[in-house]
């Protein structure tokens, strides 16, 4: 019981700063991005590559990170930009095409199969905490995403960027009167969401086999954390990181075959009971 | 502009149908088996699009848990062939039945609307699968089964009829629904469910009725879907696939539109054919070029380039 709650706790923190990103664009822009899975998988693809070719970890990781935040600017200014004023939902069916396509090419590129870095830290393989054992690994990923979860936190709350993003959140007619460039502020949203995206992916290649075809599954993974935490923050999103790692690795211990519909079907209450999430705050305006 | 704004004549609409029914029955003289073959993958296609149209494009409720209701009616069909041996014929009206009192299930979805709603729906429906996988009784014949096998007893002419007359006797129902007091209440609702609610319009109970039917016919192609392919699984009929599909051939031809979910369904049916007949290895990428191509540049569908856009997906 103790090794599955750790184990959901470590792991939680990487699902949260998965889902930073994909909330941050659902919160501002109001839109469902089906791309982000992608990120998250190509950020691990692209360390594991380059990683593979004799880079450093700590270098091939900056530069899959860095290449992943590009990636997602150049999709938002070339495709998403064009449409998701007029019509948000079409969002979801625009980016929904392009990681088909995204993925697929980077399965010609690098190949489809399942990935994982082995990485064992020398000295210290593993640490014991009580009866459970851990690899240390586990913890300095758990470490690292908890300071770039602070990170994006100070970012919000305690920048001008952090501000215009507040302040085109609640209204961006009257960001854009106030002197916002409103387009730039949503550009660099982009480009925070594909960082922490790749961040996230490059660090759980080295727990976890990532493969192109799971970007659905990451897709869904950070909506559900993006729900069950509630949009409105990004601690928010961070305590639903951890209770989905928690829950998740809790019915996949003990009812394996129907974890699934478990984690879903409380899912699925957390939407009808508490819409704006758990830890969210306030009312969520719905349209 | 919508085609059905102000309904022409009903008659006339049944009329075009008719037409292109007989039309299409002429064509197996001119196709050899394998585009018979194909043709039937069309006709589902259209089928699914058409009565995923009606609770996400005319409802504007955009439902991404539907290949639940297809996978239900597939599976639905099998069990009742193969663990009760019933009839083939039985099986279709029985399969639509049960997806249809299994949409009513749903029902507390409806209290979330645009992102929310579709993706509970998703959830809803990834939940049902997870259900359905471990379920021995209803995952195949034996407990070690993960599938079923169908008797494969019907040619592709066979087939080839069944689909049409299903399709026809769907795209006849929908143009009914659509000119019935139900399809006014749903456009009512798309445009502004509040304003509908206060001038007395009962929003749940259309709703309803829209997602219920928009349920029963996939599961009616479930139950044809099973016997044509002769062995199916959760992989191939509970697919995430077969939603987005569902979504992406209206939102190609023209959502909310009769004739959009058809343009939509025979085009992209076509270029994925094509795609996959001499490009195999790009196939995948060639589809979602073209989904991304045509939603950037022309967010109204195919339809809009004919005529000016209607409103399209709305939150």
């Amino acid at each position: 019981m103790l090794d599955v709650l750790l184990y959901g706790l470590l792991r939680g923190a990487l699902y949260a700063l998965a889902s930073f990103g994909f909330a941050l664009v659902l919160g501002v822009l109001g839109i469902v991005n089906m791309t982000h899975g992608l990120y998250i998988v190509l950020g691990a693809v692209l360390t594991h590559a380059m990683h593979a070719k004799g880079l450093p970890l700590p270098m091939a990781m900056t530069v899959a990170v860095a290449a992943t935040g590009v990636f997602a600017v150049v999709i938002h200014k070339v495709l998403v930009e064009r449409v998701f004023k007029a019509n948000p939902l079409m969002v979801l069916v625009q980016t929904f095409g392009l990681s088909i396509v995204v993925t697929r090419a980077l399965e010609l590129w690098l190949g489809s199969s399942e990935r994982l870095i082995r990485v064992d830290v020398p000295g210290l393989p593993i640490i014991e905490v009580g009866p459970v054992i851990v690899p240390t690994i586990e913890v300095i990923l758990f470490l690292i995403a908890l300071a770039s979860a602070l990170a994006l936190m100070l970012l919000l709350e305690r920048t001008d960027f952090g501000r215009s993003v507040r302040a085109c959140r609640d209204n961006p007619r009257s960001a854009a009167l106030l002197g916002i460039d409103v387009d730039s502020v949503y550009t660099r949203i982009m480009l925070v969401c594909g960082l922490w995206a790749g961040l996230a992916g490059a660090l759980m290649v080295g727990i976890k086999p990532m493969a192109p075809y799971m970007h659905l599954n990451w897709t869904i993974d950070a909506f559900l954390i993006v729900i069950i935490g509630g949009q409105g923050s990004m601690v928010g999103v961070l305590l639903g990181g951890f209770l989905y790692g928690i829950v998740n690795y809790l019915a996949y211990y003990y009812f394996p075959s129907i974890a699934p519909a478990l984690v879903f079907g409380a899912l699925i209450l957390v939407l009808l009971f508490r819409p704006q999430g758990l830890f969210g705050f306030g009312a969520v305006a719905r349209k | 502009m919508r085609l059905f704004d102000r309904p022409p004549g009903l008659s006339g609409q049944f009329a075009w149908l008719l037409a292109a029914g007989v039309g299409l029955a002429l064509l197996p003289l001119a196709l050899d088996p394998y585009w018979t073959r194909f043709a039937v993958f069309v006709f589902i296609n259209i089928g699914l699009a058409s009565a995923w149209n009606v609770i996400g494009g005319f409802a504007g409720y955009p439902s991404f848990g539907h290949s639940v209701f297809f996978g239900l009616g597939a599976y639905t069909g099998a069990i009742l062939t193969v663990r009760y041996g019933l009839p083939f014929w039985t099986t279709l009206p029985l399969a639509g039945l049960a997806a249809g009192i299994f949409s009513l299930l749903f029902m507390p979805l409806f209290k979330q609307r645009g992102f929310y709603f579709a993706l509970s729906t998703l959830a809803a429906a990834l939940a049902v699968e997870a259900v359905v996988r471990s379920w021995t009784w209803v995952r195949g014949y034996k407990t070690s089964d993960h599938g079923w096998n169908l008797p494969n007893d019907m040619s592709v002419i066979f087939f080839y009829y069944l689909g049409l007359a299903l399709l026809l006797a769907c795209l006849a129902s929908i143009l009914l629904l659509i000119a019935s007091r139900v399809g006014m209440a749903l456009r009512a609702i798309h445009r502004d469910e509040t304003v509908a609610a206060s001038v007395g319009v009962d929003c749940a109970r259309y709703k309803t009725i829209a997602f219920a039917f928009s349920a029963v016919w996939p599961g009616v192609f479930g139950a044809m879907y099973g016997p044509f392919l002769v062995y199916i699984s959760a992989e191939t009929v509970f697919d995430m696939k077969i939603t987005l599909n569902m979504i992406v051939y209206s939102v190609f031809g023209g959502v909310g539109t009769f004739l959009g979910p058809i343009v939509g369904g025979v085009l992209l049916s076509a270029i994925d054919q094509i795609a996959w007949a001499h490009f195999l290895d790009y196939h995948s990428m060639i589809y979602g070029v073209v989904i991304v191509l045509i939603i950037t540049f022309s967010p109204g569908g195919v339809l809009s380039w004919v005529r000016k856009p209607s409103g399209g997906l709305r939150s």
